[in-house]
């Protein structure tokens, strides 16, 4: 009974937790939507300001649930890979059942879109008055169902999840398509290094020089560039630090990297690229809602925060980056590893 | 302390009763400048409690506008009203609101506790018990003050903000002659001092005071007259 896997069980709790307080502070947006009026002081209007006040403090905790639950996703994966045969790492476990990477691709973009609504309403909360609490009750609408849709897949890939089953390792699976596509030694593994390398350094620039005068459309070209380099990033990890990572150049598994013999690379690494999109994205979604004259000051000082915060964990993603990379040129004497 | 003009522009207060919506203000507008010490004046639930709650943005109004130095404070969420009005309001309640249990020092430094006390806080929490004369009682208890003493205890925690505006609801009520008219001395000291203060009361040794610059009449919520002190 997988349910009872004390990493899958927290796995479910926590997106219980993350749906049950979005979907709560959906129905104060309903509410807000129908009958959010600030000019009229009744005491109905403070009781729902005071509800809104409340919401904003469910959709900040229920997003922190919604990442966490993207970490237990991965953790949970990876231990129960060793209860399945032929698994080596989560990718096994994640393949074993036709749920498991769409329940995986569900966490993910919970996890960004709750985390970014998360920033939303901590603008929110910096501002003196109530401007923004339309918007953002359309915004906690849209990303309330993908909390329930990510706990449905995985509750779905839990009940699917058959231990006896026989499944693909990802060396097995994964290895042989980099390898025909030409990503082991050159082409495409060296286009997508060289073009995560120069986003991830255009996005902590960018982000820097932004965050000394902020404006609108800077900010959002800022959170644009981010956007285009999440991909780039994932794909030099894959195509370029896992290989690095095992010191094998054949070996392309991303999922491998949260194991023990990979040091657990994976949750900095992964936890790195997650923060500096959440952050990045934060500020590019606060300048689309930052319109009125009224709430500009307080914008400027918080996209600046988050740019710089998204600077610095782009900092830490490109460092992370470095280590299987500068650890294989001291072991190996400079020697390369893609022959 | 800032300079403030308070403004109300045609402020209406609604309040459930439980059994029907009761207008307690009805559609008033003043402005109150610094410097001016302005006496809320009428009887028994006349509005002039409510009045001063909504000056002080303690209360919000059913409609209209509370502007201080001509932001609306009626717009702003509730930790940034409570924020503007520990750093722009004093507020001397009509029972006085000490703890019983706490010494006096500690009452007074009551507001800040939120932000945190820090060492200047405490050095002018006993200046201003000092500046009123109970210096000598900031280690007591409040419960074992006398009526005068208690309220100017509460006089020097309102001030300790260093507000620009002082709201004082009956403080000369319980009081003998000698210690009103001390009390009242104090107020119109704090009112020299630049501040706007607002007293309600139905008190008339206070509109008696030449300090007392303006004297609001209120009846049945509404302002029935607003004139300089003496021209009624």
């Amino acid at each position: 009974m997988q349910l009872l896997e004390p990493w899958v069980f927290l796995r479910l709790l926590a997106g219980i937790v993350a749906s049950a307080l979005l979907v709560r502070a959906s129905v104060t947006a309903i509410q807000v939507l129908r009958r959010f009026d600030v000019m009229r002081a009744t005491e109905g209007q403070l009781l729902l300001e005071r509800r809104v006040e409340l919401a904003g403090t469910f959709v900040r905790v229920g997003a922190a649930a919604q990442v966490v639950a993207l970490l237990l996703s991965a953790l949970s994966a990876d231990k129960l890979s060793r209860g399945i045969r032929g698994a080596m790492c989560a990718y096994g476990a994640f393949n074993s059942s036709p749920w498991g990477f769409r329940s995986l691709y569900a966490s993910v973009l919970a996890a960004l879109a709750a985390g970014t609504l998360a920033q939303l309403y901590t603008f929110d909360a910096r501002i003196k008055t109530m401007e923004l609490v339309r918007p953002l009750a359309w915004a906690t609408l849209l990303v309330a169902p993908l909390a329930l849709v990510d706990l449905a897949l995985q509750t779905a890939f839990v009940l699917d999840l058959d231990l006896s089953v026989v499944a693909s390792c990802c060396s097995v699976q994964l290895d042989p398509i980099a390898s025909a596509r030409g990503g082991t030694v050159g082409g495409p593994r060296v286009a997508a290094t060289a073009a995560a390398a120069i986003g991830v350094g255009v996005c902590i620039l960018l982000a820097w020089l932004v965050a000394r005068r902020p404006t609108r459309p800077k900010v959002a070209l800022a959170s644009a560039v981010a956007f285009a380099s999440l991909p780039l990033a994932i794909a030099a990890i894959v195509l370029e630090i896992a290989p690095y990572t095992f010191e094998v150049p054949q070996h392309h598994c991303p999922f491998c990297l949260l194991r023990a013999d990979a040091w657990g690379l994976g949750y900095p690494l992964f936890g790195a690229l997650l923060l500096a999109a959440v952050w990045s994205f934060g500020a590019g979604a606060s300048a689309l809602l930052a319109r009125k004259p009224q709430v500009a000051e307080a914008w400027q000082r918080f996209a600046a925060s988050r740019l710089r915060r998204g600077a610095l964990a782009w900092g830490a993603f490109a460092l992370l980056c470095l280590v299987p990379v500068v650890r294989y040129a001291l072991v190996s004497h400079g020697a390369s590893l893609f022959p | 302390m800032p300079v403030a003009t308070i403004a109300m522009r045609e402020v209406t207060k609604k309040v459930w009763d439980g059994v029907s919506r009761r207008e307690v203000v009805h559609a008033t507008s003043l402005e109150i400048r610094s410097g001016e010490w302005v006496v809320l004046r009428g009887p028994s639930g006349s509005g002039k409690t409510t009045l001063l709650g909504l000056l002080g943005a303690m209360l919000r109004p059913t409609s209209g506008e509370v502007l201080f130095d001509g932001e609306a404070t009626s717009r702003l969420r509730d930790a940034h009203r409570a924020d503007m009005r520990r750093k722009t309001v004093g507020f001397v309640f009509q029972d006085l609101q000490l703890l019983e249990s706490m010494t006096v020092l500690d009452n007074v430094l009551l507001p800040l506790v939120p932000v945190g006390v820090r060492d200047p806080d405490r050095k002018r929490a006993s200046a201003l018990l000092e500046r009123f004369g109970v210096g000598a009682q900031a280690h007591k208890l409040a419960r074992q003050l006398s009526g005068g003493e208690r309220q100017r205890v509460a006089l020097a925690r309102a001030l300790l903000g260093d507000p620009a505006l002082l709201l004082l609801d009956e403080p000369t009520a319980h009081l003998d002659d000698e210690r009103a008219t001390q009390i009242l001395a104090e107020i119109g000291s704090i009112a020299k001092d630049g501040r706007a203060v607002v007293t309600a009361t139905h008190d008339p040794r206070v509109t008696d005071l030449e300090a007392v610059t303006r004297v609001v009449e209120m009846h049945d919520g509404r302002v029935v007259s607003d004139a300089p002190n003496g021209v009624r």
